[in-house]
């Protein structure tokens, strides 16, 4: 067989995070933050639309809780220190 | 108070009786803030855990914890300069997120002492109720940041 396959390492994909189980960001209800203050919150910490902001508000409005976001552990802590800043209750977890 | 929106930014306008009100709640928040005390519903939902498991969300408040505690006291701080001047105070838009949080934070203070629910406000809290300041300062805070929610750019 002539034919071989070689993979050359690119050094921009980050091969163990990428074949960690994700870490997803949980939101949950609470009966103070206003929803326009929430939609604002996730239109800025994640540059999410306003329409998708709008439906994951409506989402933790109505179900007490969302899963607003997904990926590697460190950004994903990061993104959560932002979200308490705003003072959203937010928690990790990692995906089942 | 009153909110109009100007080239770039907001201006608001607050009454002498409102912004005296105003000032010593951050004042009495900046206090606040500085408490470590978990236990107190207030500073836990100030400061929420991040993971589901005690020893996990231990670690990351290790690490976390003070700066947020400093970003809190600087939107704060931030706030008390823009009421020391007097007359009516410009909101420039970049700066227009430490009004949101810093309001907020009085807010999320001054609801979980209330033990609010969210459904308060179709009911009348009676006068003689010694919290009914407080729910009034509740209410106005909820529509000063609503109204600065509602400024489009």
């Amino acid at each position: 067989m002539g034919s071989t396959s070689t993979i050359v390492a690119e050094p921009e994909v980050d091969l163990k995070n990428s074949l960690a189980r994700p870490w997803n960001i949980i939101v949950w209800n609470d009966p103070i933050n206003l929803m326009t203050y929430v939609t604002r919150i996730f239109m800025m910490v994640f540059g999410y639309s306003k329409e998708k902001s709008e439906r994951l508000m409506m989402e933790v409005h109505h179900d007490g809780k969302s899963l607003v976001a997904s990926g590697a552990r460190e950004a994903m802590e990061q993104a959560v220190t932002q979200l308490h800043e705003y003072g959203l209750w937010a928690t990790l977890e990692q995906a089942s | 108070m009153k909110v109009s929106k100007t080239r770039g930014g907001i201006n608001l306008e607050l009454l002498e009786g409102e912004r005296d009100v105003l000032l010593q709640l951050i004042d009495d928040f900046r206090e606040f803030v500085m408490s470590e005390d978990i236990s107190d519903p207030a500073v836990a939902r100030l400061f929420p855990d991040a993971y589901e498991g005690n020893e996990e969300s231990a670690e990351f408040r290790k690490y976390s914890e003070p700066a947020l505690r400093e970003k809190k006291d600087r939107d704060s701080a931030y706030i008390r300069s823009c009421l020391e001047v007097a007359g009516v105070i410009n909101i420039k838009e970049i700066e227009l997120d430490s009004w949101l949080r810093g309001i907020n934070d009085l807010r999320l203070t001054l609801g979980t002492r209330l033990e609010v629910t969210g459904d308060e406000f179709g009911g009348e809290i009676p006068e003689d109720d010694p919290r009914s300041f407080l729910y009034s300062l509740y209410g106005w805070l909820g529509w000063l940041q609503g109204s600065l929610l509602e400024v489009e750019f």
